[in-house]
Formats: structure tokens, C-alpha cells, sequence
């Protein structure tokens, strides 16, 4: 076809494009109003590795899952990801004969979504002797939008991950979780990829791990905020939380309660900061409602070297934790 | 900016609003490319212009001197400063650090305690790119291959095209000065051309190269590696992945070249069917390994020194085409790799070897250079050294696993839809046979196609991976 130089040159060139674009952009066209279909007939996604924080969902839905299935235990332990990645509950069932599960998620759960997660599972399987909630002090300053940004506090209280995502998200999605998953499981990437594998291995590893694993990533360089950054500021948001999900626990059928409060790392830690720590903590223990001897006798930090990250243990730090969690078990 | 920023298509849209009334006006449409180029460029970082535009202005200014200049030790001065300083921008700005790094480790080794400096330096988008369009242009003038370009926007126009300028195809100036010196014409078949490739060059890259990404990234390649098959999953794995990385990128550029007129050539030739070392470069990378060839290698003298500096110079300049692609020593080592295996097929030729006359010969031919090429790619991936050597050690550990059919089952469905396209291509020994399918097929496989990148973006997509070399 021939050029010319004016403007109907320009109007032949869309004309052009578009005449070989349209049969393309129909069927795909088509298939998106497929999958959109498809998304609204049935919005629920199973977990799949595609999407913003879906690691954590995959945590946070294997827990919902466990709660859902777990038999009774001895020992309930709830909490943030500092609990998730920071203990061995299959040693510590192992080791102190008791049957030790964990329920723990992270921090955007917030403390309301681990009461709720708690007392799903306690009305189904019945009693525990003890429930440990473990909180990182690095929570401790989270706000609102923090909470709400991913929706996992909301699909905690709810009891289902029901993502609340835009129309081309949800659908594609959807498509993604009901067909390509099926036919081309992908491994997650990076450290969880090397370590783990594939979901299936990481919620297989939770499981066995009677609901906690550890943090795969490799050490990055640490974060040298004065630990008083930490520890200065409870947030609104978080008090009102941990005072509600005091109200929860009080309800439900434990023998006792204990505070583990997840040791920070030892080298920022100032002078001053443990008499932060200690105010820092008292105020959660009175938000809670519990008395001074529920706080389990821990140290407040542990070496650097025992870190991959300002929150979370490494396997060595973790083995450790395990231990010093193992000593303070005394079950009647 | 990238193909995939989700700026990219408003940009194209206001770059064919803008350049398409002016397409039969050489001078204003150069103008144009050199604008919406700069502004591609400079969305990524703008500190950087200045140095595009600082090597443009002078390999501009060199060419027309070195065409001007009748003295032949003059001529070769201005070519060597204009190479040197070329290669010296883009030593310091991504040697430095390696060799500066790597000296002070040679001094560690013989107990010295070096404090040698390193830069830090930001790797400039495309600059291994750039430089190499920029020097082939210089040595083409020098050679008496090609005119100087008298005007600056429209040899600018060839440095800086935004489709081509940060992860090639390496350009020549014989090929692509003559269009933009012209009013460029576009014709259905270019256009159907054009939406075929780059239709297929996103499905490429994001449904096929990062999937493929997620097996060699995340199971086979780091540090704790001890399972041999993963490296062989690995090996294959990635060899997808950064064919279809780059040849996605390379078809998309071609496309987007020809919607505006501008013919980029095609850099890819169906490199997994090669039968030898030899076939394997002339199919991958194409614009690369035949700059290396009529710049690097011939400029050493080819095989015009006999056997020896024969071997000697294929192995300089592999080992010079495998840094290119990064200051790391895997790279050097992959590039050396290459350059052996060249070796050896060339004096098995000399000797009068043909494993195309053996029965099967083809065949065995195929599989070995897959596996030469796929243990380069253990090479060319493994960055760190601590995962180059548990994957090497690896190798003596060998297992298999219901995880390791989980990996071929994806491998498999990845490789599937790639290579029937491509077989499709080699019975009809045409890169763009699928052009000839009815409109209609055409049209539901590109639809197809683009839902699944539309699918796949959610899974999250890496940058291209020749953007970092």
C-alpha cells in the first residue's frame, strides 16, 4: 500500500494496525470477560504464589486451615511472624512430651486476627492447657493502614481468605489459581524457592512443624536503628488491639496464659533501652489483663549473629529460643 | 523506561501521535526519534543523558573527521582515541570495580593488605549496547565501509532509537543510517509483521522467560545446591529462561521498529536446533557474536596468523564477548568455555571431521552442543561463586524426586507452546512462517498470547535480563 505524505497517512497507519490488532485484542478480550466470569461466580482464591503478600497469605491460610483440623492440644502458641519463624514447636512437643501447636501467622494479622484464629480452633478442639502469645516489640508501633493494607486482619475475624481485589486482579487471579497452578505448579521465588520448593512444601513443612518453620533468607545486613525506635512508640492502633484481644482470651478455654515477648538483637540495645523494654512491656501486660507473672522470664535481646533480620531468628537463634521456651514448660 | 513499565504504552501511543505525521519528513521525524529516545532513556535514571549524549556527539565528530582526514596515521589515531575512550567509558563505569576487587584479592593471596579504591558506579542503562553501535560505526568509516553521517540528529536517530538502545539488537551503521536518511514507509505487511512479534515477544518473556526464572532462580541456583539433577534442571531452565528473555525483548523492539518503519534485524535464528558450537553462534545473539566477529576477532587478525593465533584469537575474543556481559568472572569463564568449545569443533573440521556424514550425526551433533551450551549456562548463571561451586559439586550427587517431576512437568509446559512455534518455523526453515497461517489463526494465537501475559503479570515479572550487561 502506498504512502502519502498527508494526513490520511496517519489515519491509513491506524487503520493498518488496527485492522491486525482487533482479532488479537477480541479474543483476548474474551477471555479476560471469561475470567472475570469465572471470579464472580466463585471470588474465592486459593492461595497461590502470584500477587502482592502472597507469602504471608499462604501462612496466614495454612493456619486458618490447621485451626480448622487440629486435634486438641496441650499448648496453643499465637503471634506474630517472630513466633511463626522464631520457634520449633515440633522440638518443643518432642522434647517436653506435651503436644505443642502453633497457630502463629504475622504481624498484619494483628493481635484481634490471633485471638480469633485461637478461638476457632479452641471451640472445636476443645480446651489447651496453656496459650503463649508471642509479640515482637518491632509490632508494637504498627498503625492502622498497616492492618488493613493486605486485609489479612479481616479475613482472620472472618474466618476466610476472601481477597478483596480489583476486577483484572480477582480475575486473573482466579484463572491463575484454578488453571495454571494445576497444569504448571511454580516454585516461589528466591530463598523460599531454594529452601522450600514449592507452597505445597512450605504449608507440608508447617504442618509438620506443628505450625511454625523458619525464615529461609539469607542474613542481610541489619538495620542499626537504636533499638529505642522499636520500643518508644505503642501505637494507638496496636493498644486498642491487644486490649480487645485481652477481652478475647479471657474468654476462652486455657488453663493459663503467658507473655513471650521475642528478644530483640543485642547490639542496638542502649542503656535506656531496657527500661523502655520493661515500661514497654508492662503497659501490653495490663492491656492484656494479665498479671505480672505471665510474662515468661526471657532475655530481652540475643547476639546479632543469632538474627537474619531487625525481627526475625535465624535456625541457630531459633534452636535457641526453642531451648530457653523449653526451660520455662512447666506444665502441671 | 522498559517494555514493561505500564508507562511503555502510553509513551508509544504519544511517540506514534507525534512521529507518525512527520514520518515523511526526514529532518523533523529524526528530531522526534531522538526526543522520545532521550526521554525513554532518561526515565530510568536522567543523570545518564548527558553521557549518551556526550558519546553520541563525539563519534559523531570523530566519524566525519576520521572520513575527512586523508592521512592514513591520522585516520587511525582518531579511530583508536575514539575506541579508547569508548572502552574507557565503559571500563570505568563497569570494570572498575571487578578488576579493582580482583587485584586486591591477588594481593591478599600473596599476603599484602591492599586499601585499593572501587567507584560504586551505577551501571549506565545500555551502555554495553551504545558503545559497541557507536564503535562499529567509527571502524565502518575507518575501513571505507560506510559515509560519515553529515547531520547529527539523524546519526543520533541511529544511536539512540529507543527500541534498540538499552538491550540491542547491536546496530550497524550500513544497515540503519540509509532509513533514517529516507522517508520511511509502512505497508500492511510490516504491520502484521510487527503485531505477530511483539504479540509474541511479551508471551515470550513473561509467560515462558519468568516461569522459567522462578525454576532456575529460586530451586536450582544458591549456595546450598547439592542435588546434581537441580543443576541440570537448572542449566535448562535457565537456558529458557534467558532465551526467551531476551529473544521476547529483541522481537518486541523489532516490532515496534517495524510499526514505524525502522527494520531492526532479527537477533535470534532458533539457536536450540544448531548441530554444532559453530551453527549455536550463528543463531544466538546474532548482532553480538558477528560484531565480535567483524570487530574484535578480524581486528586480531582472524585466521590469518595461522593455527595457533587462529585458536588463539577465537579464544580473546569469546573470553572479551563473555565480560561483556558483566564484571564477573563467571562471565569470563563462560566466554572462555565458549571459546574452547569453538576451538575444538574448529580443529575437528580442520582435521576433516563432519558428524554430519555419520548416521545420526546431526542428532548426536544437536545433543552435544545443547550440552555444551546448557553446562555455559551453569556458568553464566552462577554470579556469586558460592553458588558456581555447590553447583558444580552438585554434580556428583544425583537423586531424583516426585519435586523433580514437579520441575520437568513445568519445564515441560513452559517449552511446549515455544518449541511448536518453533518447529513450525523450521519446517518451513522461515523465522516468520506463522505469518502465513490465516489471519484468523493469527489472531486467536496472538489473543491467546497476549491473555496469558495478561495472566502471567500477576505472578510478578523481573526486568529483562540484558539490561543489567
Amino acid at each position: 500500500m502506498a504512502s502519502s505524505t498527508s494526513s490520511s497517512d496517519f489515519v491509513l497507519w491506524f487503520r493498518d494496525v488496527g485492522g491486525e490488532v482487533w482479532r488479537p485484542a477480541l479474543i483476548a478480550g474474551l477471555l479476560v470477560v471469561g475470567a472475570l466470569g469465572l471470579y464472580r461466580v466463585d471470588p474465592t482464591i486459593p492461595p497461590v504464589p502470584i500477587g502482592r503478600g502472597f507469602l504471608e497469605l499462604m501462612f496466614l491460610s495454612t493456619q486458618m486451615d490447621r485451626a480448622a483440623e487440629l486435634p486438641a492440644s496441650d499448648v496453643l502458641i499465637v503471634g506474630d511472624s517472630s513466633s511463626l519463624m522464631g520457634l520449633d514447636a515440633a522440638a518443643l512437643s518432642q522434647r517436653s512430651g506435651k503436644n505443642v501447636q502453633s497457630l502463629a501467622v504475622m504481624a498484619p494479622v494483628g493481635p484481634v486476627g490471633y485471638a480469633a484464629i485461637a478461638r476457632r480452633y479452641l471451640e472445636r478442639a476443645g480446651p489447651v492447657r496453656r496459650l503463649i502469645i508471642q509479640l515482637s516489640p518491632a509490632t508494637f508501633d504498627m498503625r492502622d493502614a498497616e492492618f488493613a493494607s493486605l486485609g489479612f486482619e479481616q479475613m482472620a475475624l472472618d474466618g476466610q481468605i476472601t481477597r478483596a481485589l480489583p476486577w483484572w486482579e480477582g480475575a486473573r487471579t482466579k484463572l491463575y489459581a484454578t488453571m495454571i497452578d494445576q497444569v504448571m505448579p511454580l516454585p516461589l521465588r528466591g530463598a523460599y524457592g531454594a529452601s522450600y520448593g514449592w507452597p505445597a512444601d512450605v504449608r507440608e513443612y508447617i504442618w509438620s512443624g506443628h505450625g511454625t518453620m523458619y525464615d529461609p533468607t539469607a542474613s542481610r545486613p541489619l538495620d542499626f536503628r537504636p533499638i529505642e525506635g522499636e520500643y518508644t512508640v505503642l501505637s494507638g492502633a496496636m493498644a486498642r488491639r491487644l486490649s480487645e484481644m485481652g477481652q478475647i482470651v479471657r474468654q476462652l478455654p486455657v488453663g493459663s496464659v503467658k507473655l513471650l515477648i521475642t528478644p530483640m538483637r543485642k547490639a542496638p540495645f542502649t542503656p535506656s533501652s531496657r527500661m523502655i523494654r520493661d515500661t514497654m512491656v508492662a503497659e501490653v501486660m495490663r492491656l492484656l489483663g494479665l498479671p505480672p507473672d505471665a510474662l515468661l522470664d526471657l532475655p530481652a535481646t540475643l547476639p546479632d549473629e543469632l538474627f537474619v533480620s531487625s525481627r526475625h531468628l535465624n535456625q541457630k537463634g531459633r534452636a535457641m529460643l526453642t531451648d530457653l521456651l523449653l526451660a520455662q514448660m512447666d506444665l502441671p | 523506561m522498559s517494555f514493561l513499565d505500564w508507562a511503555f504504552p502510553a509513551f508509544l501511543l504519544a511517540f506514534a501521535i507525534v512521529y507518525l505525521p512527520l514520518r515523511q519528513r526526514v529532518d523533523w521525524r529524526n528530531r522526534v526519534i531522538v526526543l522520545f529516545s532521550l526521554t525513554f532513556y532518561g526515565w530510568w535514571d536522567w543523570r545518564f543523558v548527558a553521557l549518551l549524549v556526550f558519546t553520541t556527539v563525539l563519534d559523531w565528530l570523530v566519524g566525519r573527521a576520521v572520513e575527512a582526514e586523508g592521512d592514513p596515521v591520522a585516520r587511525r589515531w582518531l579511530v583508536t582515541a575514539s575506541v579508547t575512550t569508548n572502552l574507557a567509558v565503559l571500563g570505568v563505569c563497569k570494570y572498575f570495580d571487578f578488576f579493582a576487587q580482583s587485584f586486591s584479592a591477588l594481593l591478599i593471596q600473596i599476603g599484602m593488605q591492599p586499601d585499593l579504591p572501587t567507584l560504586r558506579f551505577i551501571l549506565p542503562l545500555g551502555i554495553s549496547f551504545y558503545t559497541f553501535h557507536s564503535i562499529g560505526y567509527v571502524v565502518d568509516i575507518y575501513r571505507g565501509r560506510l559515509k560519515a553521517e553529515r547531520d547529527l540528529v539523524t546519526y543520533a536517530a541511529f544511536i539512540t532509537f529507543f527500541p534498540q538502545l538499552v538491550a540491542g539488537p547491536i546496530v550497524r551503521g550500513g544497515d540503519m543510517l540509509p532509513q533514517y536518511r529516507r522517508p520511511v514507509t509502512t505497508n500492511r505487511a510490516d504491520i502484521v509483521e510487527a503485531v505477530w512479534l511483539i504479540a509474541y515477544g511479551y508471551f515470550l518473556k513473561v509467560a515462558i522467560g519468568d516461569p522459567a526464572g522462578f525454576l532456575s532462580d529460586g530451586v536450582s541456583f544458591h549456595p546450598a545446591q547439592s542435588s546434581g539433577s537441580y543443576v541440570v534442571l537448572g542449566a535448562i531452565a535457565f537456558g529458557v529462561q534467558i532465551y526467551a528473555d531476551f529473544n521476547g525483548y529483541s522481537l518486541i523492539a523489532r516490532g515496534i521498529g517495524l510499526l514505524f518503519g525502522i527494520r531492526l534485524i532479527y537477533n535470534f535464528n532458533q539457536p536450540y536446533v544448531a548441530t554444532s558450537i559453530q551453527d549455536f553462534w550463528r543463531r544466538w545473539h546474532i548482532s553480538l557474536s558477528t560484531w565480535l566477529r567483524d570487530y574484535l576477532y578480524i581486528s586480531l587478525g582472524g585466521n590469518r596468523g595461522g593455527r595457533v593465533r587462529t585458536h588463539l584469537n577465537l579464544l580473546v575474543t569469546m573470553a572479551l564477548g563473555g565480560l561483556w556481559h558483566g564484571a564477573s568472572i563467571n562471565f569470563l569463564i563462560w566466554g572462555i568455555w565458549h571459546g574452547l568449545a569453538l576451538s575444538v569443533h574448529r580443529m575437528w573440521r580442520d582435521a576433516g571431521g563432519r558428524l554430519e556424514a555419520w548416521p545420526f550425526g546431526p542428532m548426536l551433533g544437536w545433543v552435544l552442543t545443547l550440552i555444551v551450551v546448557g553446562f555455559g549456562w551453569v556458568l553464566f548463571r552462577s554470579t556469586d561463586p558460592d553458588v558456581l561451586t555447590a553447583m558444580l559439586t552438585a554434580l556428583r550427587h544425583w537423586d531424583w524426586s516426585a519435586d523433580h517431576w514437579r520441575y520437568v512437568r513445568v519445564l515441560a509446559t513452559l517449552i511446549a507452546p515455544v518449541a511448536a512455534i518453533e518447529w513450525w518455523q523450521w519446517r518451513r526453515q522461515s523465522l516468520t512462517a506463522p505469518l502465513n497461517w490465516s489471519i484468523w489463526t493469527r489472531g486467536v494465537a496472538a489473543g491467546a498470547m497476549a491473555f496469558m501475559v495478561f495472566v502471567m503479570l500477576g505472578a510478578g515479572s523481573s526486568g529483562f535480563i540484558y539490561f543489567q550487561f
